[in-house]
């Protein structure tokens, strides 16, 4: 690690962002560089793999190998290029729909793998890039008001999908805040096995105000007495507080440095 | 025509008798002995239990095909003889050996006129004091008998099968064994006798062992696959090897994971490919766009079986070459190989790597059922000679790094961890640089970039091909894959026959059949499915003219001569 801090503008390039203007995902992407200069990684030691969508472009934007692959399949390739690669920081990012509608068969076996990676998902549960259907994650109420497709289909809890197939590292956070998506970045990165990362954020154009006010209404920072290490807490948050924001679980590592190793799942 | 030194065996039995393990040993003592010999296996649908066939050919030159005409049967029941009527034919001479309990017999056995021997396996083992389930070794060492082999070359090799258990087991195989060399006396002499044209003693593999090892010799280091019949060997094998030779290796959650794996494991600038079969290729080819525009190398072996969907899983069929070729959204290059037996999977799988890793682009050999699961006895192969995979990487250089340079034929890749090689990729078109582009003229180009490199490796891939019987034969067959050999086997006896085999069959060798083709009379296409996937593709390209005739089944069971020779004759040609 350097002992002098580089400037998180040393993991940007020249290319500006296609995002709509007020998109959640530009704090993201500076959140993202935060953590690499945090982090003292050398750009080139980065691999960003993202699948497809608005949130999937973030790669493309990053002075780092970045690989914008196909829709749903960030994670195999991402597994794959981590497994013959062990040298390199892997970061896995997507979409809502990119994770669990089409990608969602990968996430539970990427867990079972637990390669040292993270994943990082941008949740505005609606499909920007195709202007405005619904995800897995967008609530029956939004079907119903804005007459989208499926509105008997229950939305998915993303935590609660990763808690149960055993997630080492589980956290949310929301676009809005970058202080806090730095800091769950980075501590989700410096994390050995795979981490997850549930970010909740707002489509300014398919989204709206309504549901952006609505959103910095119900979030909120878990408790400080959350203990972050008992899974069954974990679990209760993971079922009952889709707004709590923080490391949600953290499995205890057994010994750091180069014997670096989680757990095993019983 | 000089008649073949061939012996036919079938053994046929229910799961548990063990007659693929007899077969085995049967194969591997040929290959001690310096013969040669092919071992090919039948299950009903459902792969696992149930009845099983095990057809053995040992010859003392190498064998290409097991013949379907039997000079020995041997079945302990004759209701699982009957399911494999059609791959096994009882001749004038064939000797069928039975449980004495069964005693009608059945009509596929009318024509067998050379001996009838029952034998009451079960007492026989008893009264020796031995287990049923030794059954398999008695009837090896009755069948070591038969061929006139030596007792200790039969003991060895029924040592070494049991080697890893314990040395009780053992002896009580070595006395089954035994029991059936001297049990076979009272009946009959040896039926055979071979005389090895040389002592050399010779590996026995199946066609997906072979790819295995040949993968890995070629440098191979990452695997990623998910189980199917006929390919599910390929990646038990690998993960043995792997390991050893510091590779890595996944078994993916379904074919899209695992060709997703392979693709980001090359991304990393490791060689690297995955088995499957029709199904798994169905899947991965969403994939294969994304190699093809992202430039990644991979190898995928599709040991094909009989489609479509789930079809029939354990039989083969030459019925994916479209899908090979043309499966998948958009223009991309893809080169397509096809091994014609066990050891031509050594060679097929360098060159598979070779146009992978040289030229950027996905390859997809095709085997088959037939060739993946059969042993053979088979020569050394000595892999100096073959085509070496060298992939361009980029080493830091004073321009910015361009990895779709136009004006390169094959650019440079500059894999992650690379100082100064940083760039974003995409299944999105894109500039040279990598950058997302929507430009019609841009789209051309690349697509021009992609398909220079393909073009190129034809211009490479120079002898990808064999061909059998005189130059001046008037009429030509094109056969590929496992059923090149039938084709062959015709034209060793009929000298008015000349066969064309290529071993890449896209980009086609166009060149070498129409110099192959001239002054011939009649050009006819044979291949496994239905459509006559291959017969069409070759009028496509232009490398066989309207009067060309397709020669087509669907798959089932391997093309047998006699066959052959049938549509041969419909077709007007003899």
């Amino acid at each position: 690690m350097n002992s002098i801090e580089k400037s998180p503008m040393s993991f940007r390039n020249e290319i500006p962002p296609v995002w709509c203007t007020g998109c959640g995902d530009y704090g993201v992407l500076k959140s993202f560089t935060r953590a690499f200069a945090k982090l003292g990684l050398k750009n080139e030691s980065i691999a960003i793999i993202s699948g497809i969508g608005c949130s999937s472009r973030l790669p493309g934007y990053c002075a780092a190998y970045g690989f914008n692959t196909v829709h749903g399949r960030s994670l195999p390739i991402a597994t794959g290029l981590k497994t013959a690669r062990p040298d390199l920081t892997v970061v896995a990012c997507g979409g809502d729909g990119d994770a669990f509608a089409i990608g969602a068969g990968h996430i539970p076996h990427a867990i079972r793998r637990n390669p040292d990676m993270t994943y990082f998902v941008m949740d505005n549960s609606i499909y920007g890039l195709t202007k405005g259907q619904a995800s897995p994650t967008t609530s029956r109420e939004i079907k119903m008001l804005k007459g989208l497709a499926g509105q008997e289909e229950m939305p998915l809890n993303p935590v609660l999908y990763v808690m149960a197939s055993g997630a080492g590292f589980v956290a949310r956070t929301q676009a809005g805040d970058m202080k806090h998506m730095t800091e769950m970045l980075t501590e989700a990165i410096r994390y050995p096995g795979f981490s997850f990362i549930h970010c909740l954020s707002v489509c300014v154009t398919y989204q709206g105000r309504v549901f952006q006010e609505d959103l910095e209404k119900r979030i909120h920072f878990l408790a400080p007495e959350h203990n972050k290490e008992n899974e069954d807490a974990a679990y209760q948050i993971a079922r009952n507080d889709p707004w709590a924001l923080g490391v949600i679980y953290r499995r205890p590592v057994v010994a750091e440095g180069n014997g670096q190793r989680v757990e095993p799942v019983e | 025509m000089k008649e073949k030194q061939v012996w036919n065996l079938s053994l046929v039995g229910s799961g548990g008798d063990g007659v693929m393990t007899t077969a085995n040993m049967l194969l591997k003592t040929a290959a001690r002995t310096g013969l040669y010999g092919m071992m090919t296996q039948s299950y009903g649908p459902q792969i696992r239990g149930g009845e099983a066939a095990a057809h053995v050919t040992i010859g003392v030159d190498p064998v290409t095909m097991v013949d379907r005409k039997k000079d020995w049967i041997v079945c302990f029941r004759f209701a699982d003889a009957v399911r494999f009527e059609k791959e096994m034919e009882a001749a004038k001479n064939t000797v069928v050996i039975h449980a004495a309990e069964e005693t009608e017999i059945p009509a596929m056995f009318a024509k067998a006129k050379g001996k009838n021997i029952p034998i009451p396996f079960l007492k026989v083992l008893q009264e020796a004091g031995l287990s049923e389930l030794a059954k398999n070794v008695f009837l090896f060492g009755i069948l070591v008998r038969a061929l006139g082999w030596k007792e200790e070359d039969g003991k060895a090799c029924v040592a070494e099968m049991f080697s890893r258990k314990s040395s009780a087991v053992v002896s009580s195989n070595i006395r089954a064994f035994e029991l059936g060399l001297h049990y076979m006396e009272q009946f009959t002499g040896p039926a055979k006798i071979f005389k090895p044209k040389s002592g050399v003693s010779r590996p026995v593999m199946t066609g997906n062992e072979a790819c295995a090892l040949a993968s890995v010799a070629a440098g191979c280091r990452f695997y990623a696959g998910y189980p199917i019949t006929p390919s599910s060997e390929i990646l038990e094998e690998m993960n043995e090897l792997l390991p050893k030779a510091g590779g890595k290796l996944i078994q993916a959650e379904d074919e899209i994971s695992a060709l997703g794996m392979v693709i980001g494991a090359s991304y990393g600038g490791v060689p690297s490919m995955t088995a499957t079969s029709g199904p798994g290729l169905s899947l991965m080819t969403e994939m294969l766009g994304l190699s093809g525009i992202a430039e990644i190398p991979l190898v995928v072996v599709d040991c094909q079986r009989a489609g479509p969907s789930t079809g029939m899983p354990s039989r083969m069929e030459q019925s994916d070459f479209w899908h090979a070729v043309f499966g998948g959204h958009g223009d991309f290059p893809r080169v397509v190989l096809a091994p014609t037996d066990v050891r031509d999977c050594y060679q097929t799988m360098f060159r598979a790597f070779y146009c992978a890793e040289n030229f950027q682009l996905p390859v997809i050999v095709l085997s088959d059922a037939n060739i993946a699961q059969r042993a053979e006895v088979i020569d050394p192969v000595d892999t100096d000679s073959f085509e070496k995979p060298k992939r361009l990487n980029w080493t830091d250089g004073p321009q910015g790094y361009r990895r779709f340079g136009l004006d390169a034929l094959i650019s440079p890749m500059a894999f992650p961890g690379t100082a100064g090689g940083i760039h974003c990729i995409a299944g999105i078109e894109h500039s040279e640089k990598g950058m997302p582009s929507s430009d019609g003229a841009m789209h051309e180009a690349m697509n021009q970039k992609r398909f220079r490199k393909w073009e190129a490796l034809s211009e490479t891939a120079v002898g990808w091909h064999r061909h059998y019987g005189p130059p001046k034969a008037p009429h030509v067959l094109i056969a590929w894959g496992s059923s090149a050999a039938v084709a062959r086997e015709f034209a060793e006896s009929h000298p008015d026959f000349a066969v064309f085999v290529p071993l890449i069959l896209h980009p086609f060798p166009k060149k070498a059949l129409q110099h192959f083709l001239k002054n011939r009379k009649t050009v006819s296409v044979l291949e496994m499915n239905y459509q006559g996937q291959f017969y069409h593709y070759l009028k496509g390209i232009g490398a066989i003219d309207g009067n060309a005739q397709s020669f087509k089944r669907s798959g089932g069971q391997p093309f047998h001569i006699e066959e052959l020779g049938q549509m041969i004759q419909e077709g007007g040609i003899l």
